[in-house]
C-alpha cells in the first residue's frame, strides 16, 4: 500500500512539475522554473522509494500513463484545449490498460530482491 | 548526427536512469543516484535537442512510446519481473494510449 502512495505523490508532482514547465517560458520565469525543479526532485525520489516494493515494468507504466492522462485533463481544464475524439480514445485506453494491470494482483509483491544492492 | 538518433539517444539515457532509480533506494545509494541524475539530465538535452527538427507530438509519443516499452523489459529481463497475458495486455493498453495522447501533443 505504501508503495501505491508513493507511486500517486510521484504522479501528482511530475504533473505539477510539467505545469510549471509550461509556466516557466524555457526557464526566463523564475518562480515556475524553481516550481520544476522542486517539483521533479520530489516526483522521482518518491517513484524511487516506490520501486522498493512495486515491480519496475508496472509501476513505470503507471507512472507515465497517470501523468499523461492528467497532463491532458490539466489542458482541457486550465489551458482550455479541445477535447479531440483521438484525446478521448487514448484517456479510455490508458484507464483501461491500468484497471487491466492492477487486476493482476501482482501490483504490490513486498519482495524486491534486486533492491538489495547497496 | 540526425535528429531520430538523438531522440533514440534520449530515450535510451532516459530507460538507463529509470532503471538506476530502482537501485538508488530513495536516492540512499550514491553511484546509482548519480547516474540517475546524469541519465535524466543527458537525456532531456537531447530530446530538447531533437524537437528542433521532430515535431513535438511525434517526438513526445515516440519517447514516452518506446520509453514505457523499454523499461518494462529492463524489469522483464534485468529485474526478474513476472510477466502473463493479461499484464501484456494492460501494457499495450497504456503504451497505445501513451502515443495517441502524446501524438495530440500531450506532455
Amino acid at each position: 500500500m505504501k508503495g501505491v502512495i508513493y507511486l500517486t505523490i510521484s504522479i501528482i508532482t511530475e504533473v505539477f512539475a510539467t505545469t510549471m514547465l509550461k509556466l516557466s517560458e524555457g526557464f526566463t520565469n523564475l518562480y515556475p522554473t524553481l516550481g520544476l525543479m522542486f517539483g521533479y526532485a520530489i516526483s522521482f525520489y518518491f517513484l524511487s522509494l516506490c520501486l522498493r516494493t512495486l515491480p519496475l515494468s508496472l509501476a513505470y507504466a503507471i507512472w507515465a500513463a497517470g501523468g499523461t492522462v492528467l497532463t491532458a485533463l490539466l489542458g482541457v481544464v486550465l489551458w482550455g484545449e479541445a477535447v479531440t475524439t483521438l484525446k478521448s480514445i487514448g484517456l479510455l485506453m490508458i484507464i483501461g490498460g491500468v484497471i487491466i494491470l492492477n487486476s493482476t494482483k501482482e501490483v504490490e509483491t513486498g519482495r524486491v530482491p534486486s533492491a538489495k544492492v547497496s | 548526427m540526425s535528429a531520430y538518433l538523438l531522440l533514440a539517444v534520449s530515450i535510451v539515457s532516459e530507460v538507463f536512469a529509470t532503471s538506476m532509480l530502482k537501485v538508488a533506494n530513495g536516492f540512499k545509494n550514491l553511484l546509482p543516484t548519480l547516474a540517475v541524475i546524469v541519465g535524466y539530465g543527458v537525456s532531456f538535452y537531447l530530446l530538447s535537442i531533437s524537437l528542433k527538427t521532430i515535431p513535438i507530438g511525434i517526438a513526445y509519443a515516440i519517447w514516452a512510446g518506446v520509453a514505457t516499452a523499454l523499461t518494462a523489459l529492463v524489469g522483464m529481463i534485468v529485474y526478474k519481473e513476472k510477466f502473463n497475458r493479461k499484464k501484456l495486455t494492460g501494457f499495450i493498453f497504456i503504451l497505445s494510449g501513451v502515443i495517441l495522447l502524446n501524438v495530440n501533443g500531450g506532455h
